[in-house]
């Protein structure tokens, strides 16, 4: 899907400047004593069809992102807007209808199917109550034979599985309700690699046969560029980079993009010892982020100006957008 | 080819006996680490590796037992040694270091405490003195003001600065082995890098020879000389770094290599599906007889079923566990 | 289309070579040894209790005057019409035993029922919802756990008069805390469960979760305590008999037996010994079934 295509049709999801701050109460009357700046002002859309991938590191809030868009939290400012409908002050009755178009993939596999039901029920139980359907358990079987299982795995327990038949019926589950957008939360980061490669293959195959837009959220930059279209980089709350798949990787703007590329085991010969952007320090805490532009702190190329001001996230060329005083059109 | 050995591994076997049946988790397992090398030990869930690491340092639980193999240390065999003298070994002559520093580091105890404890045991150091070499283990591992740090405890230090205090503590005896399970996986990228350089550069300065446990190619590629590739509780390859790459001989290494996403891989070729490997890792209790990866193997003949294949020699520094090399294979 | 996996055929295979059921169900049978000798213990009582009319010898209530404070069968002066002996108004008091069983056993049953309904109601709204229901509760937990047992126990039967029924309300009023605390702790870690955030975002109600993901979940623990209760609401039946607020006469109740034998204890010591031997039977059979389910519960837990 050229960027072209994708301006001229309304995106199917669309977050403008959201904010999640989460606040840190302590003591006997639970005083809120500060934030954790989990995501703090982002905006990107999804067109149909379309896959974003979300890389960063821990507390960039790339998950926190996904949960929130999925209105599992309630924002702290900002706008969610899904296939043209703003979600974000809905109620939780007003939610019900909107959250079976928008469904999430979760990390663990163990964690996210609950152990007492069976697989027809964790599958089909949306399905089933939303719906109506007396035959909800021929649509199970179907989904099941869609994602490499059997039918007749219906009537187990989820304990019966490997991780990998686990995240199946994880994705089962999320197709269940046909919806158009998908959050996929580190879909295979728990799986053994020889079992990723399986799972990354099947999400691809099912979008490409029920078109459903995808969010794929992850640590692993090489998983995330196979599977999206475009790829937008986090680092402690903030978008810094947001690009298409190859456009980020051979031509990366963002100072932090480009050691986060680096830094990237190479599984090939003569990789050791090789040449790369070490980051010096550690990742800043989110409830205490640097001044100015967060990554100044860690940043290689860094200017007087990038402590005290942020930079604003801008599109510097068609589809590529930088957060970054290097690249803003007032720099010299 | 005379090269010393730092650690001579011989027919491991570690099995585990559970009310459900034996589960052979190392079985038959020979490795060698040559003095001031790397040995890369690649392996997924259930391949072994982890226990085979356990099993060199002897901390192996009931119901596992050590049941056969010898481990040849400086000459001596450790398995033969009585418990006093092995707690001798552990610190002082081999130490380790694992994923999660969180649970490996006491939470109770200061980083100093921690340190020095070692330096007390082990070299009969007095408390000041232990503190002193503490800081400057500290420094070594590059922790900054590490006279002031060592007075904090863990739960205030990142996870890439535990990592590097977990490693603080294994180097503090100038252990000329040092076992690493997973010491990045925990880890973010960009901290996977530092640690990465970290252990390489205390391999130069101390002399140090390495067994690195990871399931992750490109830190193989980037930390190991020397590979051994373990599946099923046997090592099914073992080669140098560079021809594990560019010539690996036995299809799960084969398969492992061609299922991983490689960043910018689409670019050059254009986006395919990762050529999956199918199946799933075989229950370790009820082997099948034959090659336990039989039933995944794109080149499975009758063979591979009914017989276990020997571990055949392809080079000095190179053999593969496989009846497609059989006809390859060179007499000792 | 290559979805199919070829992990399910793999499963099949596998399953193949699993031991045999029957071999792993003996060996957790022996591992879990004193569990199956309590499981008997209490089944002993339960079909006592049950099938009383058909175990006993005598009517529980019939006298014998001129029979009475015989002793034990076993003992010199004992006869085979008594097997253990009379009371001081000529009743079996094997039969009373037996009968007194079924009394026991419905009590600490429908005692415990009561707590667990309102125990865990409470405890479900307090961890699930948080905030203002969970201070409610939590203070209502605390204030009722002030509370000594007696007191209340006392209070309540005085109030409404010494009827089982009314036994039944008071032991279980007095002792909901527990399982409001046990069910509050799991529910509210179990919210945290990426299978109930999958189910918020799956658009279904708070009642639905509630009832069918976070009650499922709860089955374990709360049996593991509701047989731990169950024991001690039949010993706190003991207490409440002893002190006159129990099952009155004539109805055998082992609390009350224990109570009437007191005069006698120093001579005829089987009207208290033999009921109060009952009751250690029943408490330890229930404990180590417990205690058998507590380790059955978690290795399983464990493993999934």
């Amino acid at each position: 899907m050229n960027m072209a295509e994708v301006d001229k049709v309304e995106p199917e999801l669309e977050v403008r400047n959201l904010k999640m701050h989460f606040p840190i109460r302590a003591g006997l009357l639970k005083k809120t004593v500060g934030h954790v700046f989990a995501v703090d002002g982002v905006s990107f859309s999804i067109g149909r069809g379309e896959t974003l991938g979300l890389v960063g590191e821990s507390g960039c809030g790339k998950s926190t992102i996904g949960r929130t868009i999925l209105r599992l939290y309630k924002p702290t400012a900002g706008s969610i807007h899904v296939g043209g409908k703003d979600i974000t002050h809905l109620s939780a009755n007003e939610l019900t209808s909107v959250r079976q178009k928008m469904q999430m993939i979760f990390q663990d596999p163990y964690g996210s199917l609950n152990p007492r039901f069976r697989v027809s029920e964790l599958i089909g139980e949306a399905y089933r109550v939303h719906s109506g359907d007396e035959n909800w358990e021929d649509h199970v079987a179907n989904l099941l034979d869609k994602v490499g299982l059997q039918p007749d795995h219906m009537r187990r327990y989820a304990h019966e599985f490997s991780g990998g038949q686990r995240q199946r019926i994880g994705i089962a589950r999320a197709l269940a309700m046909s919806p158009r957008l998908i959050v996929a939360d580190e879909p295979v980061s728990a799986l053994d690699v020889s079992i990723q490669a399986q799972v990354i293959n099947l999400l691809d195959s099912l979008k490409d046969e029920f078109g459903f837009s995808c969010l794929f959220i992850a640590h692993d930059l090489s998983v995330v560029e196979h599977i999206a279209d475009r790829v937008a980089v986090m680092y402690l709350g903030k978008m810094v980079e947001l690009a298409s798949d190859r456009e980020l990787y051979q031509d990366p703007k963002h100072p932090y993009t480009q050691a986060l590329i680096s830094a990237v085991p190479k599984p090939e010969a003569g990789a050791k010892r090789r040449d790369r952007l070490i980051l010096r320090g550690d990742v800043p805490s989110p409830i205490n982020p640097p001044s100015g532009c967060r990554f100044h702190t860690r940043c290689p190329h860094v200017l007087d100006e990038c402590r005290t001001i942020e930079p604003n996230f801008n599109e510097i060329s068609p589809g590529h957008w930088v957060a970054c005083h290097l690249h803003s059109e007032t720099s010299t | 080819m005379s090269t010393e050995l730092a650690l001579e591994v011989s027919g491991l076997k570690t099995h585990f006996m559970t009310p459900e049946g034996r589960v052979r988790a190392v079985d038959g397992v020979d490795m060698k680490i040559g003095k001031g090398r790397t040995l890369g030990v690649l392996g997924e869930s259930g391949s072994g590796k982890s226990v085979t690491a356990l099993s060199v340092m002897q901390l192996i639980e009931s119901p596992g037992k050590i049941v056969e193999g010898r481990i040849i240390l400086d000459g001596r065999d450790i398995l033969a040694i009585s418990e006093e003298e092995m707690r001798e070994v552990r610190g002082k002559d081999i130490s380790m270091i694992f994923q999660e520093p969180m649970t490996s580091l006491n939470p109770v105890y200061t980083l100093g405490d921690q340190i020095a404890e070692v330096f007390m045991v082990h070299r009969g150091f007095s408390r000041a003195a232990a503190l002193d070499g503490a800081a400057n283990m500290l420094e070594q591992v590059g922790i900054p003001s590490p006279k002031a740090r060592i007075h904090e405890y863990p739960h205030q230090f990142s996870g890439g600065m535990r990592q590097r205090a977990m490693i603080a503590m294994a180097i503090a005896c100038e252990a000329k082995l040092m076992i690493a399970d997973e010491p990045t996986t925990a880890l973010d990228v960009t901290i996977q890098a530092q640690i990465i350089d970290l252990l390489l550069n205390l391999q130069d300065d101390l002399g140090m020879s390495m067994m690195l446990i990871t399931h992750d190619l490109g830190v193989i590629a980037e930390t190991s000389d020397d590979v051994v590739v373990m599946y099923a509780g046997q090592v099914v390859e073992h080669v140098q770094i560079n021809q594990l790459f560019e010539n690996p001989a036995h299809p799960y290494t084969q398969g492992l290599l061609a299922s991983i996403p490689r960043l910018g891989a689409k670019f050059s070729t254009g986006k395919q599906p990762l050529k999956e490997i199918p199946g799933i890792v075989p229950n370790l209790i009820r082997l099948p007889p034959g090659c336990p990866f039989a039933d995944r193997c794109n080149h499975v003949m009758a063979r591979c079923r009914e017989e276990r294949p020997p571990l055949f020699k392809l080079s000095d520094t190179h053999g593969a566990r496989c009846w497609l090399q059989e006809s390859e294979a060179i007499s000792d | 289309m290559n979805n199919m996996s070829s992990e399910s055929k793999l499963e099949e295979t596998h399953l193949d070579y699993k031991p045999s059921m029957t071999s792993i169900v003996l060996k957790r049978m022996w591992q879990l040894r004193m569990g199956v000798f309590g499981f008997v213990l209490v089944l002993v009582l339960g079909l006592s209790a049950i099938f009383a009319s058909q175990v006993a010898t005598h009517d529980p209530l019939e006298q014998d005057i001129l029979a009475r404070l015989t002793p034990p069968s076993f003992l010199e002066g004992g006869g085979s019409t008594y097997f253990l002996g009379t009371d001081q108004l000529g009743r079996d008091l094997y039969s009373r035993i037996i009968y007194g069983a079924r009394i026991s056993l419905t009590i600490g049953l429908s005692a415990v029922l009561v707590s667990m309904v309102i125990g865990v109601l409470l405890g479900l709204a307090a961890g699930y919802f948080g905030g203002k229901i969970d201070a409610v509760v939590d203070f209502l937990v605390n204030a009722m756990l002030a509370f000594p047992f007696i007191l209340l126990a006392m209070t309540l039967v005085i109030a409404l008069g010494a009827s089982m029924e009314n036994i039944i309300i008071a032991l279980g009023l007095s002792n909901w805390p527990i399982f409001a605390r046990v069910t509050r702790i799991e529910t509210m870690k179990l919210r945290e469960q990426e299978f109930v955030l999958a189910a918020v975002s799956q658009g279904l109600s708070h009642l639905r979760i509630i009832l069918k993901h976070i009650l499922s979940n709860l089955a374990a623990p709360l049996l593991v305590i509701a047989t731990v209760e169950i024991a001690r609401a039949i010993i706190r039946e003991t207490f409440l008999s002893f002190l006159g607020l129990g099952i009155q006469a004539p109805t055998p109740s082992w609390g009350l037996m224990l109570a009437e034998g007191r005069d006698y204890m120093l001579t005829i010591w089987w009207l208290s010994t033999l009921p109060g031997f009952a009751i250690f039977l029943a408490a330890l059979g229930i404990n180590l079934v417990g205690d058998a389910l507590r380790d059955l519960f978690d290795p399983h837990m464990r493993k999934g």
